[in-house]
């Protein structure tokens, strides 16, 4: 296997490299002499293309030197060595050729090139290295680019057509109006065209009339919900994590709403790259760009993992992302070279990890995705301006007018207040270990109004033990706020998929001065969340999130010791559920006493300022603390705290989605995993094995294709940001026509819509531009289109628009038998290539055309099969993909394809005749043709299918069909519209 | 062909001929076809096959290669280990004696393992060859091959090569169907790639059922039979275009037109005995799953779908027979979901006389390492070099042991079976011969043994 392995992997490359010593003596030799005996004699039983008898083929210099079974065919300058020479001199066993000796003059000439050294130029004789690999066209910068409004040599049509005189062919004739109309409306929009909009094409005389067509579709909004589809192959879009568990991404969705907008916008695309590797980190600003990197997010997540697995785990998220960055945007299978350098391209394992490594700190997450994103930044801070006023307006009263009348209140014999909620701040912080006995790994940071917000998150996370020391007695209530925050997904108060959490239990234990612990009894009393009472779990859902809510939870008993006793609250809130991560994110404790108002919305203070207090109150002094106390019974002071609070509880965050995207420093979109989610480094790994880690890889972009420092293309780092902005530096690598990837990718991108606009790419490998890909057709109408990709600022629609308004697209699909004898796969385009439609597209058109089409774009999908919004709505669940979808071929989202396979199978015959929507919209079609004469219904129904009448014979034969009831017969009729070949073909 | 089976069906056989002369298209897509001789067939006793398939690659010295030198030498290292046979060249460890005792069993003492208790008592009806090797130690590649001879993409399966060369017995049903894993453990690598039909028209790829479900969705027609019939025949004269794609589209609307009272029908296991069915041991959760795809193999057979191919397991590693972590626990495991299935398929097809022409084939990709995937629970390494493969019925020669591996069961050495000469094998017992069963694309007579194979005479009875 090796041998055949290593055997076909240098034979590529020869095809491409050429030889060093073309052009000298000893290539005249073999080219005059040698070369054309081997072929007429030798090469029918010995060469790749047809057979290797023996295991010998001659066709290539690498056969002749490795030979076959009985070893080398010869060995270069020595004739008498060479079993070659002794085989036609029929001097041994072997007598070759076997059907006649050949000539002396023959016999002499091979010896005599055996003694030259058996000069061969037909493979290089080395292994490739990446300067030899950078002469293969694909990696070669384009040419031009940088000469700005230099514009294409040639039309598509000048080079397709010198390949087509190449073979003596001619381009077919122009397609009729009514064909061109429909092709287009199919192409561009994946919908038919009514007959009206045929109609209104066919009569528009201008010349102008196709153009003004093409632009018409191409602002068409229905244009991105077709092209969106092409691209969520390529990007292995699903909305679930695949895997046993397969848990549900509700807000993936949002990546496809991106790609829908981004074409409908014609995002010039090496924004559309960057975006979708780092639009966090190039254009936190804009909406899209957030969404866009729910490219990286879309693929298959482990939902339970083991410690064991975990960290091997991790290293196939990278997997995933280098994989699916290399065949997507490179065309490379980059992914090859994790467990050994790439057999075929020059792509080193080490490139592949140091590839990697500029995602070691991204991690999946719900991003918050403002509307407006500067808007909702100057409104978050005039919020926090707004609480800031508030409190100093407390603050200021305490400081000045509370004065007065605190000190006399400290003067007369005081009344106690009331206790308010107490906060507690912890004297100490315990992270228990996890349900699996891991450790917990994150930082809990206390903030200013006596809260934690969790800032780190690794990992799942054990039981929260946070401890204060009080002298107080008859604590009777313990009250738990979740409040929201910038941070989290959906502004918390939690990290579940739309900012909820879960708490398992909470508990409350006393630790006396004797050091006993004992655990008291607690009950859930209140909420603001309407729970009911009881028990000692809380959560927040769907109904109550993005503010901050509260629970009160009763003690069995009062407890407290005025010796000083330790009270520990445990929250556990574990960090795994089989539907994703529910820790709480920001979370604050207060205590209440017996006499407490123990609403859950109650005042509160901090409980060492209350304890204070009441001490100071005791003494001569009027310390801030005693004024704080009087305050709580102060009518103007209860007035502006009361504002305060009200302000804080009344904030609503701005609006906003939720979009399943990768980010860094967020905690990650987690499941059932043991230990961390990442760590701090990426290794080189011999073999891919994690437990056989190298050095450290460190960023850096693929050699093949980097002709520039990679100062470069590094974002400058930026002093708040949360982000490393490595993968910013890659993505501008990417797109770097000059002296990055952007050739390649630009390359990559034209071919993608090459092959959709014809069926079959200029390169019929379109996610392998490498050395196992196919050559491309017509390599300079590839880098024409790839040049002007780029000099026309990356628009996608200048070169849709290039293709479509070419002859070569324009041109007949009718089949010509005299070119098929030369082409027979019409390779060439002599003819227009009809194919099948894609689910997508069978499944749109029967909505258009029985008039149930719902047009509504974007927004969250369905799995049920009776929506009739466009099939780009079905929500891509991994474990339940919509059956008549993959019956007609939809991909299955494991890893991103280029081109979908195209299957003929009975399954897909009889959706199509019982499947009861298909049915539904038979009905509907029928109901469009009912009442017409049946003439006039057979007529309309192909106007309506296949946007033309129908033919003498096809009337007939339709007449036929419904004559023995034609008002009976009419949905049989339509449906057999809807089954029928040319209305799923695009032609 | 009718001397072939007694089944008059020349006519299928030279209208499909006709079809594949007069029609150029394609899907998208234009090839020329044309079958490139009727020289092809010879007569022969199977007429249908039923493919056991062990996806993942199950172990030759755990299942019917016994080989007592791996406890002699258990611990040792394996002479002359060319460690790259493996797949993680890292993780190989030392010789590993096989955890599952081994018995001779029948009349012909054939060694296997405690693994299969119930096809220990059939092995006289089988036909092993325990020297077969491949090209890959990886499944997606050894895949390709297994099914479609070849190493890579693009290729049609053996089932559609038969299905092309034979034409189908029973027209309303398909060809060649192809049944993976219900438990949810996917499907196999390259999925439907591997019962493809490559170049070959669409009509003779594998149809596959679904996993989830109902086995074939929207089979129960909308409308009554002549209402349908009257469909199907209107929609042949809209689509008479001579396209080739179309032609096979239109075909296909035939087939399922016929489908829908036949496979149902054949489906129908509810319907057998209860005796049959605890034979197969639908009453076992263990293998309930696998045993209802052998009841449903043998009725389709029984009906005259020409291939079938059954998948044990799922995606790779612990879903599917890739042990590369915990042999033990994995081979039992999937031992369990298939022995007394496949052991009562054979039973069954015997007893109804069907065992005759229906040739059954076990076997995966490729087989495993003797020496041991280093862990806590060790498991085996891929190892194209070596597996087995056994044959039963359909002309098979009964109770034989072809080949042979080296003391350790690393390597194939004596009479070594490649792919190529099973595929011959398995083709010549269909009375196909492989290299005559060609069909033109891109200019060049492609056949599903490349220029290779030789037929295994040994093992044909």
């Amino acid at each position: 296997m090796m041998n055949s392995l290593t055997r076909s992997a240098i034979l590529s490359l020869l095809l491409f490299v050429p030889d060093v010593c073309a052009g000298d003596a000893g290539t005249d030799f073999f080219e005059n002499k040698i070369r054309p005996v081997l072929v007429e004699h030798c090469y029918s039983c010995h060469s790749t293309n047809a057979k290797t008898k023996a295991g010998l083929a001659l066709d290539t210099k690498v056969g002749v030197l490795e030979g076959g079974d009985s070893g080398p065919a010869l060995v270069p300058g020595k004739p008498s060595e060479s079993l070659l020479l002794t085989a036609v001199k029929y001097a041994g066993e072997t007598k070759m050729p076997p059907a006649g000796k050949l000539p002396d003059a023959v016999i002499a000439d091979l010896e005599k090139w055996i003694a030259m050294g058996a000069p061969d130029p037909r493979v290089a004789s080395k292994a490739i290295t990446i300067d030899e690999a950078r002469k293969r066209w694909a990696y070669q910068p384009l040419s031009g680019v940088g000469d700005r409004g230099s514009g294409v040599g040639k039309s598509v049509d000048e080079w397709i057509n010198t390949r087509l005189a190449g073979k003596k062919l001619t381009l077919s004739p122009a397609a009729d109006a009514r064909t061109l109309v429909r092709r287009l409306y199919l192409d561009l929009l994946g919908l038919p065209p009514s007959p009206e909009q045929v109609v209104e094409f066919v009569n528009d005389t201008s010349p102008k009339a196709y153009e003004k067509l093409v632009d018409h579709l191409l602002a068409n909004p229905q244009f991105g919900e077709r092209w969106a589809r092409h691209w969520l192959d390529v990007a292995r879009f699903a909305e679930s994590s695949g895997y046993e568990h397969d848990n549900d991404r509700p807000h993936a969705y949002q990546y496809r709403d991106f790609v829908i907008q981004a074409f409908n916008h014609d995002l010039p695309f090496d924004k559309f790259v960057q975006w979708q590797i780092a639009g966090d980190e190039l254009a936190p600003n804009e909406p899209l760009a957030l969404k866009a990197t729910g490219f990286l997010a879309a693929g298959l997540m482990n939902g339970q993992v083991t410690e064991r697995e975990v960290e091997k785990e991790r290293y196939e998220v990278l997997d995933d992302w280098v994989g699916t960055i290399g065949t997507a945007f490179l065309g490379l299978t980059v992914g090859c070279a994790r467990c050994h350098d790439h057999k075929f391209d020059p792509i080193r394992a080490e490139d592949y990890y140091r590839m990697a490594a500029h995602f070691t700190s991204a991690v999946r997450v719900n991003l918050n995705v403002p509307h407006d994103p500067p808007a909702a930044k100057r409104m978050i801070a005039e919020h926090q301006r707004h609480i800031a006023s508030l409190e100093e307006g407390v603050r200021r009263f305490e400081d000045t007018k509370a004065h007065g009348p605190a000190e006399a209140w400290r003067a007369s014999t005081p009344k106690l207040p009331v206790a308010p909620w107490l906060v507690m701040t912890a004297d100490d912080t315990q992270k228990g270990k996890t349900r699996r006995g891991l450790e917990s790994d994150f930082d809990l940071t206390p903030q200013p109004d006596g809260s934690y917000l969790f800032t780190r998150l690794n990992g799942d996370v054990g039981p929260i033990k946070l401890t204060t020391r009080t002298t107080l007695e008859k604590i009777a209530y313990l009250r738990i706020e979740a409040l929201s925050d910038e941070s989290l997904p959906n502004y918390g108060p939690g990290f579940g998929n739309h900012g909820n959490f879960n708490i398992d239990s909470v508990s409350l234990s006393i630790t006396g001065t004797d050091g006993k612990a004992k655990s008291i009894k607690l009950e859930k009393a209140a909420t603001t969340t309407d729970d009911k009472p009881g028990g000692h779990a809380w959560s927040v859902k769907a109904n109550n999130l993005g503010h901050d809510q509260a629970a009160v939870f009763k003690l069995a008993e009062p407890i407290g010791n005025s010796d000083g006793a330790g009270i520990t609250v445990t929250i556990h809130c574990p960090g795994d559920s089989p539907s994703a991560r529910q820790t709480i994110g920001r979370f604050r404790l207060s205590l209440g006493l017996a006499d407490t108002d123990a609403s859950p919305t109650g005042i509160d203070l901090p409980l060492e300022v209350y304890e204070r207090g009441i001490k100071e109150l005791a003494g001569d002094e009027l310390t801030p603390a005693v004024v704080k106390l009087y305050c709580l019974n102060d009518a103007d002071w209860q007035r502006l705290d009361a504002a305060m609070r009200t302000a804080k509880r009344d904030w609503r965050w701005p609006a906003h989605d939720l979009a399943f995207g990768v980010t860094e420093g967020l905690p990650p979109y987690r499941m059932m995993i043991q230990g961390p989610d990442l760590s701090d480094t990426t290794h080189i790994l011999k073999r891919g094995d994690p437990n056989k880690k190298e050095a450290v890889a460190t960023p850096a972009t693929l050699a093949l294709l980097t002709r520039g420092a990679s100062s470069r293309w590094n974002v400058a780092f930026v002093n708040d940001a949360k982000t490393s902005h490595r993968r910013a530096g890659l993505a501008r690598w990417l797109t770097d026509a000059e002296q990055g990837a952007g050739s390649l990718v630009a390359r990559v991108i034209v071919n993608r819509l090459w092959q959709h606009h014809f069926g079959r790419g200029i390169v019929a490998t379109p996610s392998d531009f490498g050395m196992q890909g196919d050559a491309p057709t017509h390599p300079e109408l590839l880098d024409a289109l790839a040049v002007e990709l780029v000099q026309s600022g990356w628009s996608l629609k200048a070169i849709h628009k290039r293709i479509v308004m070419s002859a070569t697209y324009r041109q007949a699909s009718e089949r010509r038998p005299d070119a098929e004898r030369i082409d027979p796969e019409n390779t060439l385009l002599w003819r227009y290539p009809p194919r099948r439609l894609e689910a997508e597209a069978i499944r749109d058109s029967m909505l258009a055309v029985s008039g149930r089409l719902d047009a509504r774009s974007l927004g969250t999908g369905t799995l049920d099969e009776n929506m009739t919004r466009r099939s780009i709505y079905f929500t891509v669940k991994r474990s339940k993909l919509i059956p008549s979808m993959v019956a007609l071929d939809w991909p299955e989202a494991l890893t991103g394809i280029g081109r979908r396979t195209c299957t003929t199978v009975p399954p897909q015959a009889l959706w199509a005749m019982n499947n009861s929507q298909v049915r539904k919209y038979a009905e509907a079609l029928a109901g469009k043709l009912a009442g017409l004469t049946p003439n006039d219904a057979v007529t309309h129904g192909f106007e309506l299918t296949v946007a033309r009448p129908p033919t003498a014979s096809e009337r007939l034969a339709a007449l036929k069909f419904l004559e023995p009831d034609p008002t009976a017969r009419l949905v049989d009729f339509a449906h057999t519209l809807l089954m029928r070949s040319e209305f799923v073909t695009i032609r | 062909m009718a001397i072939l089976h007694g089944t008059p069906d020349l006519t299928r056989y030279l209208s499909r001929r006709e079809f594949l002369r007069r029609t150029g298209g394609g899907c998208g897509l234009l090839a020329l076809a044309s079958l490139s001789s009727a020289e092809s067939l010879h007569p022969a006793k199977a007429k249908s096959i039923i493919w056991l398939f062990l996806n993942g690659g199950p172990s030759q010295v755990d299942t019917f290669d016994y080989k007592p030198a791996l406890e002699k030498y258990d611990g040792k290292p394996l002479p002359n280990f060319d460690v790259k046979t493996a797949f993680f060249v890292g993780q190989q460890g030392q010789l590993m004696k096989s955890p599952f005792a081994f018995a001779r069993h029948g009349q012909t003492g054939s060694w296997v393992s405690d693994l299969f208790p119930h096809l220990a008592k059939t092995v006289d009806d089988l036909s092993f060859i325990h020297s077969c090797h491949a090209e890959s130690n990886n499944h997606g590649p050894a895949l390709f091959q297994i099914n479609a001879g070849l190493p890579r993409m693009g290729f049609p399966s053996l089932g559609s090569w038969v299905v092309y060369g034979l034409g189908t017995e029973n027209k309303n049903l398909p060809g060649f169907v192809v049944m993976t894993d219900t438990l949810g453990r996917g499907l196999p690598k390259n999925t439907a790639q591997n019962w493809g039909a490559g170049f070959l028209p669409g009509t003779y790829q594998g149809v596959s059922l679904a996993f989830q479900g109902p086995p074939v969705r929207d089979l129960t027609p909308g409308a009554s039979a002549d209402r349908q019939r009257a469909q199907i025949d209107l929609l042949k004269q809209l689509d008479a275009t001579g396209e080739r794609d179309i032609d096979a589209r239109v075909q296909s609307f035939e087939t399922a037109f016929r489908m829908q009272t036949a496979a149902p029908d054949a489906f129908a296991i509810e319907g057998e005995s209860e005796e049959v069915k605890t034979l197969y041991g639908i009453e076992r959760k263990e293998c309930a799953h696998f045993a209802r795809q052998c009841l449903m193999a043998r009725r389709m057979v029984e009906r005259g779908v020409r291939v079938v191919q059954i998948y044990s397991g799922g995606y790779e590693n612990e879903r599917s027979w890739d042990g590369h972590i915990d042999i033990a626990g994995n081979h039992r495991q999937f031992a369990g979901e298939t022995d007394q299935p496949m052991a009562a398929l054979l039973t069954d097809l015997k007893r109804r006389g069907l065992l005759e022409s229906t040739l059954v084939i076990c076997c995966g990709e490729f087989g495993r390492l003797p020496v041991a995937q280093v862990g806590a629970k060790p498991g085996r390494d891929h190892n194209p070099r070596a597996f087995t493969a056994w044959f039963a019925g359909g002309g098979a020669k009964p109770g034989i042991h072809h080949g042979a591996t080296d003391e350790f069961g690393y390597e194939a050495v004596e009479n070594k079976v490649s792919v190529h000469d099973l595929h011959a094998t398995v083709l010549h017992l269909m009375g196909l011969n492989h290299e005559n069963l060609t069909y033109r694309f891109n200019g060049r007579d492609y056949r599903l043994t490349d220029v290779y194979g030789k037929v295994v005479k040994e093992v044909v009875a």
